[in-house]
């Protein structure tokens, strides 16, 4: 399944404005140096509320997921997406679909790439997940 | 029973006097499931009024008001004009998702032994269901493009509680060895109650092959995992034992209660999935009630999923944490099992009506009213309420003596 549309709002901007960059953000923490996840409002290791973004590597490993289907069709088959929770390299977890994954492969630790898909050409940025690819393994 | 000293604990019901004591004195459950036509209010409005008829009280006692509704806001504040209720010493609107029934009948509780209020209505009732529009597009609003933090989950295909649900479920699985023909045969336990039960939307046995041929939601869960989605409403009145002593039905006493608010909603929780807020509530809620979970003799648990029960079962430590397939799939469960959870079908096969679905059966069986269905021995029911993805949760010992 194809991303959907989002519109952004003032808490989203500047990482929306990564996204097109293909950088997801995290927030940064300016006293103690600590990584939150992208919504914190306040530094989730000591609670200053002065924070600034940084970027994530990309990397994450599978947490959980599921295999969500949408109401069969006429054909009767039924529009299925692969849908997880991810620990990034940095610690924050993330919700997202995981696409060109055979679900059968999937297992908890599973390492992941986070990629960027758009509704359409005009579209916000939606970061996605995918298998990665390692060295030799052809992926999953 | 009593506690290791001898001394009902501090601020709990029992070191109320005798009198001041909350009490349920009053349930009203208008006509439930594919009911068109009502609004959320005038469904809540009936439920009130029906709750104060079965009470055998006069509108017009009701003095507090509680209201609640599911996430369309359908019910408010403006019910207090609907029912014409003039003076009233308490009014709000409460929300705490699924645990918002149990919650509503802590603070009307509270209420009634502090004194603030002496007759409280508590109301919840939703009308989400429209001719022609499948359960599924319920709680949908597709027409408008989502936006900010909620907007990039759903724009991900993340929407409502099934695959958040489903992948807590997974969790569990993962890390226990928890199955599908474990959760199955809570889906297939539940609906034996509901053929019991007049009130139950669904009413036709299933067996673990009808499980198993059911269509798939999110994986792991199939459509015989998740609740149904109902229209209608359903209150309860709480008030004090000395009020309650002259009115219509047997006194229900709320003899113990607790919340817990875990606060990782979309963020990173290392148990997620595998232990709930029932896990630190229930064992609240029994030390205020001065009981122990050996004393229980009726579970009403919030299921909204088949994977609820499972976990909830586990973190009121019915079993072991991890134990909670075994548990299910040992033969505990059902109208012929050992431990009674569930009685009336609950949301999986009765009707969904959030907290108000384990509320309302616990309040039946308490007084003894279940019919077909009621269990022997009713002295202590344990109710919980769980709201968001397990982020919100309240528990209720409900009992048939003081």
């Amino acid at each position: 399944m194809a991303v959907g549309p989002v519109t952004r709002d003032a808490a989203t901007a500047e990482f929306f404005d990564g996204a097109a960059t293909g950088q997801f953000l995290l927030r940064h923490c300016t006293a103690c140096d600590a990584l939150s996840a992208p919504q914190a409002a306040q530094c989730e290791r000591c609670s200053a509320v002065a924070l600034d973004w940084r970027p994530a590597s990309g990397d994450a490993v599978l947490v959980s997921w599921t295999v969500s289907h949408g109401k069969p069709g006429a054909s009767g088959e039924a529009d299925r997406t692969i849908l997880a929770i991810a620990e990034l390299a940095e610690g924050p977890w993330w919700w997202s679909q995981v696409v060109d994954a055979d679900p059968a492969r999937l297992a908890v630790g599973t390492p992941l790439r986070i990629r960027f898909q758009r509704h359409d050409a005009q579209a916000e940025a939606v970061p996605v997940f995918s298998p990665a690819v390692r060295p030799g393994d052809g992926g999953v | 029973m009593t506690g290791a000293a001898g001394v009902a604990p501090d601020g709990g019901p029992r070191s109320a006097p005798a009198g001041r004591r909350p009490v349920i004195c009053g349930l009203g459950i208008t006509e439930l499931g594919k009911v068109y036509g009502p609004t959320a209010a005038q469904f809540a409005a009936d439920a009130v009024r029906r709750a104060a008829a079965d009470a055998g009280l006069a509108l017009g006692a009701i003095d507090g008001l509680l209201v609640s509704s599911g996430i369309s806001h359908g019910v408010q504040l403006d019910l207090q004009l609907d029912l014409g209720l003039h003076d009233l010493a308490l009014l709000s609107e409460m929300q705490a998702y699924g645990s918002t029934a149990g919650a509503m009948v802590q603070v009307a509780s509270m209420a009634v032994q502090s004194g603030l209020a002496s007759t409280v209505a508590c109301v919840w009732a939703d009308a989400p269901l429209r001719p022609g529009t499948s359960s599924a597009a319920a709680y949908g609003n597709a027409a408008r493009v989502p936006s900010g933090w909620r907007g990039l989950s759903a724009a991900a295909g993340i929407v409502g509680a099934n695959p958040r649900y489903a992948m807590a479920a997974r969790r569990h699985m993962e890390r226990f060895g928890t199955t599908s023909d474990q959760l199955g045969t809570i889906a297939v336990a539940q609906r034996d109650w509901a053929v019991l039960n007049p009130l139950a939307q669904l009413r036709t046995p299933i067996t673990i092959e009808d499980y198993h041929a059911s269509r798939w939601i999110a994986e792991p869960f199939r459509l015989l995992d998740c609740c149904l989605v109902s229209n209608g409403g359903i209150a309860v009145i709480v008030t004090s034992a000395e009020r309650a002593a002259g009115l219509r039905q047997p006194p229900v006493y709320v003899r113990g209660w607790a919340q817990a608010h875990p606060g990782h909603s979309g963020r990173r929780f290392d148990d997620f999935g595998l232990i709930s807020g029932a896990a630190t509530a229930g064992p609240a809620a029994l030390r205020m009630a001065d009981a122990e979970l050996a004393d229980i003799d009726v579970v009403e648990l919030y299921d909204c999923y088949t994977y609820t029960v499972l976990v909830t079962l586990e973190d009121y430590g019915f079993c072991g944490k991890g134990e909670g397939g075994p548990f299910a799939a040992s033969g505990v469960l059902g109208p012929e099992g050992k431990l009674k959870v569930n009685t009336g079908g609950g949301q999986l096969s009765a009707y969904y009506m959030w907290g108000m679905t384990p509320l309302s059966e616990a309040v039946i069986q308490a007084r003894g009213q279940a019919g077909q269905r009621q269990v022997r021995d009713h002295q202590l029911v344990l109710v919980s309420g769980n709201g968001g993805v397990l982020d919100h949760h309240s528990t209720l010992v409900l009992a048939a003596a003081p």
